[in-house]
């Protein structure tokens, strides 16, 4: 039992206390009521009490507080509800009640609080969130609660629309099992660093495995708050940023890209702005002025461009400058450098539609322009060189098409070159050209070889040579006119064929001498083969010599001067023998008139050679007949007639003298006896000389030993001899002997000593030498000599062998001794010479043939 | 007249001074040489009046000949000319000697041998005769 103390203390409890503590009955009636209701509700006790409970609830309500309350008396365990009160001035409240059911009083104990502040914030919170949670639901962003162990504590956001996990396969799991391995380190790093302090924590990029196992880029920044009890998590805030790393990364690329292509660019590039001020330039034109970059930029272009073309740059520029692409080539001749040409690309950049500047591409194409320049010269001067050439010529493309016809073809062939071009060789317009060049052309154009052929055309009577050559580009045909040419060539066969079988020998010789070709004739007339004489000097083979010195003289003259000769001369055949050939020989000249060959022609003269030998043999002969013709009228004349006309005067003195003169008489007839016996010698030896002449040939082949000749000679004249005391010394060979007569050799021997001992000299003693000794192989000489008088060589000479010359007065002699030995010596084909000195002595030298 | 002979032929000398004195004329005035030399040599020694009137020369002399003879008389030609007068006296009967004494300006006249009295005769007669 409650004390009254006790009872007054919670009295005082009740009435004090901020919640309504109130009491009801089983038909929902207000008992007691504390004076907080009026504080809640603005009702005053006494406007409470005997009222139901649920008059004062909000109506929408009162159906659920009524069974809340039955629910409660009824027993049931819930204590606790809230329901929706009016405030007497028509407030709604929101008091939360407890209660219990006192079996005992028959009363519901309740005590009731006002909530309405604190719903009001929660609803408004409540709101809040739902606001958030819509937010979060929606937005890109993910949101990430973790521990400090860093697991998965909570996830929202845009996790499952972006990354496809659900919370469930995230929770409690370890983010770092889903970063990329190469960046768990930087986003670790990042992560220590944050934790440690209370700012916000910026993560790097890092890359994020999704569900479907791809790489996805995440950026993240995050908040430390789990010191905040009422959060107690690292939040983290993420964002799916792939798309913009995957274009960031391509705009990258792509920048890299052209800035790689703008330095590397082998043609100079160089960015200009509004002004002509070189922004940028690259290696190539760096490379090009050889400057570095700083030396460069910023400044104008004009600086480094020679003042001629500055107007021009100038120009293009603001052509570009004013959004319009320009390209031109442009000599550009530096100083001290050679002139360079360009050509130029000028190209506007635009920047959110303002244009900026503008891009100079410069191209090197000097070495083009050049080589194009050459390749048009050399284009001309093959044109000219084609035009020029004497031949006439065409070329036809792979589809036997007319591409070049040149001036001497449409001479030749009378057609126009516009004619032709582009016409198809098999279908000309005037018909085919030549049936057997067809052909031939058609064979080239299969077998793809050169071929050289002469053909004749009918249609202009005409030998051309046609030259064709295949190539790629089809066939080049060269044709020249040679009908003078074959027809000379027909001529020349012609000569030829005289000169090869002419009798006559003809060489063909080079400048020095040296045979090139001889023909038949030539091979006949030595007996050497043209492979014998060919690369040989033929007159050194045949031993040719001009006999001789006029004709030397002259073949030397005329091969210095050039001019042709003709010269006989023997020459020995392969066999050894003999020829007389009339050789003609003509120096061929070229056009510097030097001697390049020499053309021989020989003829065979031996038999004409032969009769002229004979006949000037007969002619010599007839000259020594007709000598001694003369010989034998100048005898007549003297030595006959001398005796004759003697005997006259004789015979003439003796008729008239003859009675009156005796004496004179006697002497008369006494010197016509004389005379008479003279007479007959005369005519002896006439007889003698004349025989010699004619038994010549029979009588001289005999063999004859001199020493017994010589000994039986000296026996004869031994009376002689011993009378003047001569003596006569003989040294002859043993055994020598000589091819001669006899006869002959005793009267030569026996003139010469009568001679030496009629012509001795007073003041010595006669002394004779016969010498005899072999000249040569064939030859045999006899020498003569005596002391004897001698004579004068100077006066006398060749006449001391005449007939009837003599030389000594006062002398017995007839003239006739040493004529005689001279015919007899010249008989047996031998020689005789005479040398004298007066008062020394004679030496004859005879020559004869050995047996 | 005084004459000289110039033969090699003892018979012709013979002769010609026998058929000489037939026709008057004395032997001492006639002078016989065998040889040119032995002539030459008389005319030349000798004084101007010793001169011959007339020469009776051969031409086929051994050693000298006649016209040999003639050649080395060129230089007393001159005082010779106007007393002498140079008869050729020979057997030849040819025509070249015959041509060659006709035009020799120192010859008067050629005597074929034998000689004759009127050759003797003539060879007086022009010697008598003015020149």
């Amino acid at each position: 039992m409650i004390s009254g103390q006790e009872a007054e203390i919670l009295k005082k409890i009740v009435k004090h206390s901020l919640d309504i503590i109130c009491a009801i009955d089983k038909d929902g009636r207000f008992l007691i009521v504390s004076e907080a209701c009026k504080d809640i509700l603005g009702y005053e006790n006494e406007e409470l009490t005997g009222r139901k409970f649920i008059d004062f609830v909000c109506p929408n309500d009162r159906v659920k507080a009524f069974h809340f309350i039955q629910g409660i008396i009824s027993g049931f365990r819930k204590t606790s509800f809230e329901s929706c009160h009016l405030h007497k001035e028509g407030e709604q409240l929101a008091i939360l009640w407890s209660a219990f059911w006192s079996e005992e009083h028959e009363a519901l104990f309740c005590i009731g609080r006002d909530v309405t502040e604190s719903k009001l914030v929660n609803e408004k919170l409540r709101e809040k969130d739902e606001l958030y949670q819509a937010l979060v639901e929606c937005g890109a962003d993910m949101f990430t609660l973790f521990d400090e162990s860093l697991n998965y504590i909570k996830i929202g956001g845009s996790i499952y629309k972006e990354l496809g996990y659900t919370p469930e396969q995230l929770i409690g799991d370890n983010p770092f099992n889903f970063i990329h391995p190469e960046d768990i380190l930087l986003v670790q790093e990042s992560l220590t660093e944050g934790l440690a302090s209370t700012e916000q924590i910026r993560l790097p990029e890092f890359r994020f495995k999704d569900a479907k196992g791809k790489w996805r880029w995440l950026e993240a920044k995050g908040i430390n708050l789990l010191h905040n009890p009422a959060v107690k998590a690292l939040v983290v805030v993420s964002r799916d940023i792939t798309e913009k790393v995957r274009s960031r990364k391509k705009l990258k690329e792509s920048e890299k890209k052209f800035k790689s292509l703008f330095e590397h660019y082998a043609d100079m590039v160089l960015f200009k702005n509004k002004k002509g001020v070189i922004v940028d330039a690259n290696a190539a034109a760096l490379s090009f002025f050889g400057i570095q970059k700083q030396d460069i930029l910023n400044r104008p272009f004009s600086d480094f461009f020679p003042a001629e073309v500055i107007p021009v740059c100038k120009q293009t520029l603001q052509e570009a400058l004013n959004g319009k692409s320009v390209r031109f080539e442009i000599d550009v001749p530096f100083k001290g450098k050679d002139v360079f040409t360009f050509d130029v690309v000028k190209m506007p950049v635009e920047v959110d539609g303002e244009i900026i500047g503008a891009y100079s591409i410069l191209r090197d194409i000097t070495e083009i322009s050049r080589s194009n320049l050459t390749i048009r010269r050399q284009a001309e001067r093959m044109n000219t060189i084609l035009e020029s050439i004497t031949d006439a010529f065409f070329t036809l493309d792979n589809d036997w098409n007319f591409t070049y016809t040149n001036r001497e073809f449409e001479r030749l062939f009378r057609m126009g070159r516009k004619e032709l071009l582009g016409k198809n060789f098999w279908n000309l317009p005037r018909g085919p050209l030549n049936e057997e060049l067809n052909k031939q052309l058609k064979n080239v154009a299969e077998e793809g070889k050169t071929v050289h052929f002469d053909v004749y055309f009918d249609r202009m009577d005409k030998w051309l040579e046609v030259k064709a050559f295949p190539s790629e580009e089809g066939l080049s045909v060269f044709i020249n006119d040679i009908t003078e040419g074959v027809e000379s060539k027909q001529e020349l066969e012609k000569l030829s064929l005289v000169v090869n079988k002419t009798t006559n020998g003809v060489v063909i010789m080079n400048a020095v001498g040296v045979a090139e070709w001889v023909n038949e004739g030539f091979e006949k007339l030595t007996g050497y083969t043209s492979s014998e004489v060919k690369g040989k000097r033929p007159d050194y083979l045949l031993q040719a010599r001009a006999t001789d010195k006029a004709s030397v003289k002259l073949i030397r003259e005329n091969r210095k001067k050039a001019k042709s000769y003709t010269t006989e001369m023997m020459i020995n055949k392969k066999s050894g023998d003999k020829v007389w050939l009339l050789i003609d020989v003509t120096p061929v000249l070229n056009e510097e008139g030097e001697i390049t060959k020499f053309v021989s022609i020989q003829t065979d003269i031996t038999e004409r050679k032969e009769a002229e030998e004979s006949q000037l043999q007969m002619t010599n002969d007839l000259f020594k007949q007709n000598k001694d013709l003369q010989q034998f009228t100048y005898i007549v004349s003297h030595n006959l007639r001398s005796p004759v006309a003697s005997i006259m005067g004789l015979a003439d003195l003796l008729t008239t003298t003859v009675e009156k003169d005796p004496e004179t008489f006697n002497v008369s007839l006494r010197y016509l006896k004389r005379t008479a016996d003279q007479l007959d010698t005369v005519l002896r030896d006439l007889n003698q000389i004349l025989s010699i002449r004619n038994k010549k040939a029979a009588t001289v082949n005999e063999k004859v030993e001199l020493l017994p000749v010589c000994q039986q000679v000296i026996k004869t004249l031994e009376e002689p001899l011993n009378e003047c005391g001569g003596k006569v010394f003989i040294k002859i060979e043993e055994g020598i002997s000589v091819n001669g007569n006899k006869a002959y050799l005793y009267s030569i021997f026996y003139n010469l000593l009568s001679n030496s001992i009629k012509y001795r000299s007073p003041e010595r003693s006669l002394e004779v030498n016969i010498k005899c000794y072999s000249n040569n192989d064939t030859g045999v000489v006899i020498s003569f000599s005596d002391n004897g008088l001698g004579f004068d060589m100077d006066r006398v000479g060749d006449n001391i062998f005449k007939l009837y010359k003599r030389f000594h007065t006062n002398f017995e002699g007839k003239g006739i001794g040493l004529y005689l030995v001279k015919t007899q010596v010249e008989a047996m084909d031998g020689q005789i010479e005479v040398n004298s000195r007066v008062n020394v002595g004679t030496t004859f030298l005879i020559y004869l043939n050995k047996f | 007249m005084k004459i000289l002979i110039i033969d090699d032929e003892e018979v012709n000398l013979f002769l010609t001074q026998r058929m000489l004195v037939n026709c008057e004329l004395t032997a001492e005035d006639i002078h016989s040489f065998l040889t040119a030399e032995e002539a030459l040599d008389y005319m030349q020694t000798g004084s101007d009046k010793d001169y011959p009137d007339v020469i009776l020369l051969d031409l086929n002399l051994p050693v000298m000949n006649g016209w040999e003879f003639l050649d080395a008389l060129v230089p007393q030609w001159e005082r010779l000319r106007e007393k002498c007068r140079i008869y050729i006296l020979t057997s030849s009967l040819n025509h070249s000697d015959e041509d060659g004494a006709m035009n020799h300006p120192m010859i008067s006249g050629l005597i074929h041998k034998p000689i004759n009295s009127e050759n003797i005769r003539i060879i007086i007669q022009t010697g008598n005769a003015p020149s």
